[in-house]
């Protein structure tokens, strides 16, 4: 079969060639098969699954009048992403369409892989002005299983809109996970998502967020468990365009058994963006030493009022928490495993589904005991 | 939406004056085997620098150009001129040196400065020193402080060859294989085991001519025990076609020795400062550099440490400032290749009236660095919003037992501090001016005294008729 080759999860600004910061380039195969999306859907949230045509200009009908609506006003075929361009290489993949109408709701989107399977999905979610929407993505195989899942997620937040969105890739040791997401936030909209990538052989996972409307937020935190030689590769970038944005990055996680990180953040403050303020934030713990962690964090700036934060912090476990813990009668290997779980229990305890935090509960503790 | 009053930046009469070079040797403009060959023979080179030139430009005309920094569109090396040699041999004593030279570095307080608080002093006037002097008690410790030329034929030809661009080869890239082709002058500095050199020696590099390249070569090998503080400075008169610098400094600190490498650069305006620095550090050994990047059209600048013995230690202290028409991207590499290496990096960047700073870095442990530690601060300022500020640093970690921190932080100056100044009776002006000195006080309070008046009246002159 043949492969499609991408360069994704390409810096906004470039550095040295040498350090092999500046982009990421995979071998990615046809996706050939449908997964199917199991799609389960609470208050004011409904699915359409058809291809809605695009007519600029024109507005999308909510949830009510789903069944006619013909039309779509939100261009999001060339919303960008934290991948990039090139993921437009895979081809239209399965897509479905959530529309979230003013009010609390919930969607839980399983997307279960057989072993083999070469996929390519389609997320677009619409939160209507003032929707309160949480959206649970996991992706899940048997341990053993390989293949690809190649998922993309777009969000538009209209004015006041909150979306949530918790993925949580539980895939199998030889899968290839290329997981891209890009948001477009209007005024005071905001977007969080909460990232555990825990399964899955080679790892290419980005983010990129639009903060158009003043007022907008962003709010991202990732965790991770890279061991088995996994390569998990990221990109971040939060785009500041209106007044007052603000955006929160955060990244955690622990590296063994000759695994490979790359963590990109970029917070880029445009032109316009005046009392815009940006956070990143990224610890590593480093449990072995045939591991590679790269991170680049970029502040990029051309407005001057602007407050930017980053912060980094790599390395192994602190021997004297490590001391602490072993004194109370915890093996070395005990006192790890509960630090390397610890960081992704950060994480869910922001997810506020207990079906979802079970099943990562269960996975964790193969993967700890493994 | 607070009110903006912005005023352009005042004149830099200090450095920008400029002397006729009509008495001066020009090399044709461009860069073509015949004008390296031509250099060779102006420098009497012994043969295998001859042959290093001509590889050298072969590396270059084969190497592409760079695609991720500051445009360099602006520079065309047809139109450079690669050698200008003054009309006068290199001197021990400043009233040989011709008037016109002489005065030039007066202005600059070269002379003064050496008479007070150096050790020794280079001065570099376009391709060539002019000048050249060592305290005889310095010379008496074994010290050796000489222009390049004349360590290439002298006793330390050896040891020159032994160490001419290993540290930053040909290949390292393009302006690096430029350098190799055409450089000329610089410093060759020696200091024996266990000396510690008590004032600093000095280096300063004045480009007059105009379309003119500086690729002044300095090699510094401190050796076991020894300690150094070498100074750099350099400046330019302002051009309307573009000036060239690209210079090239190999510093090789051994076991337990300490080298401290400050450098003040205020080139004009109209300069394409492409500048490699790099230190190999040996066990136990420090290599501190002190930065103060001011000048130039565009810069390209990351001194390099190579921590490469047990316990090796390197400081990166710099400070930023880019104004109107400067596109400065400076900041610095570190590679720990050994354990217990350290490393510690504290940089500020200030961008004003449409100026760009960009402050780029890597730290990479290997694998060898065993409980490597590393710390990278970096802050920048933003006085308004036609300029631009970003943070470019990169970490490549490749063992476990390593410890390493990065914090960066970029904003605007506190309206507050300066309506508290303001109401203690000084001027909005002076208050900003006084908090962008302090903002840049981990430069100036590592340098000597009387560099770091020097660049505080930089700064203020910067800061002078800006309000906002």
């Amino acid at each position: 079969m043949e492969n499609i080759d991408l360069i994704v999860n390409q810096l906004p600004a470039p550095t040295w060639n040498r350090l092999r910061m500046n982009e990421s380039r995979v071998a990615v195969a046809v996706p050939t098969d449908e997964c199917e999306p199991k799609v389960a859907l609470q208050g004011s949230v409904c699915l359409n699954k058809q291809q809605i045509p695009r007519i600029p200009g024109k507005n999308c009908c909510g949830c009510a009048q789903m069944a006619t609506c013909p039309v779509n006003g939100i261009d999001f075929a060339s919303m960008p992403t934290g991948m990039g361009t090139e993921m437009a290489q895979l081809g239209e993949g399965k897509r479905i369409h959530l529309v979230a109408d003013a009010g609390k709701s919930t969607a839980a989107v399983t997307l279960r892989y057989d072993d083999e399977q070469k996929c390519y999905n389609r997320l677009e979610i619409e939160a209507k002005p003032g929707s309160e929407l949480t959206v649970f993505m996991t992706y899940i195989s048997t341990a053993s299983a390989k293949g690809m899942a190649a998922v993309q997620t777009k969000i538009a937040a209209a004015k006041d809109a909150k979306v949530k969105l918790v993925q949580v890739q539980l895939l199998g040791r030889e899968f290839l996970h290329l997981n891209d997401v890009g948001a477009d936030l209007a005024a005071d909209a905001r977007f969080e998502v909460l990232q555990l990538q825990l399964g899955g052989a080679q790892i290419y996972n980005g983010v990129r967020t639009e903060l158009t409307g003043d007022g907008s937020s962003f709010d991202a935190a990732i965790a991770y468990y890279g061991r088995n030689a996994q390569r998990i590769d990221m990109n971040f970038i939060a785009n500041h365009y209106g007044k007052k944005t603000d955006c929160n990055m955060t990244a955690d996680g622990v590296l063994q058994q000759g695994a490979f990180k790359i963590y990109r953040g970029t917070i880029d403050f445009k032109n316009g963006s005046a009392g815009a303020t940006g956070d990143e934030k990224e610890t590593v713990l480093l449990l072995s030493d045939d591991v590679v962690n790269q991170s680049i964090p970029l502040i990029l700036c051309s407005e001057e009022d602007v407050q930017g934060n980053h912060g980094a912090s790599i390395g192994k476990l602190d021997e004297d928490l490590l001391f602490y813990m072993m004194s109370r009668g915890f093996s070395e290997s005990d006192a790890i495993d509960m630090m390397a779980k610890a960081k992704i229990e950060g994480i869910c305890r922001r997810i506020e589904d207990e079906e979802t935090v079970q099943l990562v509960e269960r996975y964790l503790e193969g993967v700890v005991k493994e | 939406m607070e009110e903006k009053t912005f005023v352009e930046d005042i004149d830099r009469s200090l450095y920008d004056f400029r002397n006729e070079d009509k008495d001066a040797y020009r090399i044709e403009e461009g860069l073509t085997r015949d004008i390296v060959e031509q250099i060779s023979r102006e420098k009497h080179d012994p043969e295998w620098m001859r042959e290093f030139r001509l590889k050298s430009l072969e590396i270059y005309n084969k190497t592409p150009m760079v695609q991720w920094g500051p445009s360099i569109e602006g520079l065309n090396m047809d139109n450079i001129v690669t050698y200008v040699r003054p009309n006068t041999k290199m001197q021990g004593k400043w009233e040989d040196v011709p008037d016109d030279i002489k005065d030039t570095f007066e202005r600059l307080g070269i002379p003064q400065a050496e008479q007070t608080s150096l050790a020794g002093v280079g001065a570099q006037y376009d391709s060539e020193l002019v000048y050249h002097n060592v305290r005889k008690e310095v010379e008496e410790q074994g010290v050796v402080y000489t222009d390049m030329e004349s360590a290439l034929n002298g006793p330390y030809a050896e040891m020159v060859k032994e160490h001419f661009m290993k540290l930053v080869p040909p290949t390292d890239h393009k302006f690096a294989a430029l350098h190799g082709a055409v450089w000329s002058g610089g410093s060759f500095v020696y200091v024996p085991k266990g000396v510690k050199v008590a004032i600093p020696l000095q280096s300063y590099f004045r480009l007059n001519a105009k379309g003119a390249g500086q690729f002044e070569h300095t090699l510094i090998i401190v050796d076991e025990g020894a300690d150094l503080h070498f100074i750099e400075g350099c400046s330019a008169p302002k051009y309307n076609v573009a000036n060239l610098h690209a210079g090239c400094v190999e510093l090789f600190i051994a076991k337990n020795a300490k080298l401290r490498y400050s450098t003040i650069e205020n080139w004009s305006k109209n300069m394409y400062n492409l500048n490699t620095k790099r230190a190999l550090v040996a066990e136990g050994g420090t290599i501190e550099w002190v930065s103060g990047s001011f000048g130039s059209h565009v810069s390209y600048l990351y001194p390099m440490s190579v921590l490469n013995g047990e316990g090796a230690h390197s400081e990166f202290t710099g400070v930023t400032f880019a104004g109107h028409g400067q596109n400065l991207d400076t900041g610095c590499k570190v590679v720990h290749n050994a354990p217990h290496t350290t490393s510690l990096v504290n940089t500020r960047s200030i961008s004003k009236s449409g100026g760009i700073s960009t402050f780029r870095s890597s730290v990479v442990v290997t694998n060898k660095a065993k409980h490597a530690k590393s710390s990278v601060s970096c802050q920048s300022l933003m006085l308004d919003n036609i300029s631009r500020s970003d943070t470019i640093p990169a970490i490549d970690v490749r063992t476990a037992d390593a410890d390493i921190g990065h914090e960066a932080k970029i904003g605007r100056i506190s309206d507050d501090a300066v309506f508290y100044l303001m109401s203690r009776g000084i001027s909005e002006e002076e208050a900003r001016a006084m908090i962008v000195s302090g903002f840049a006080d981990n430069v100036s309070k590592e340098l000597p005294l009387e560099y770091a008046v020097e660049m505080n009246n930089l700064i203020r002159l910067e800061m002078q008729g800006s309000i906002g």
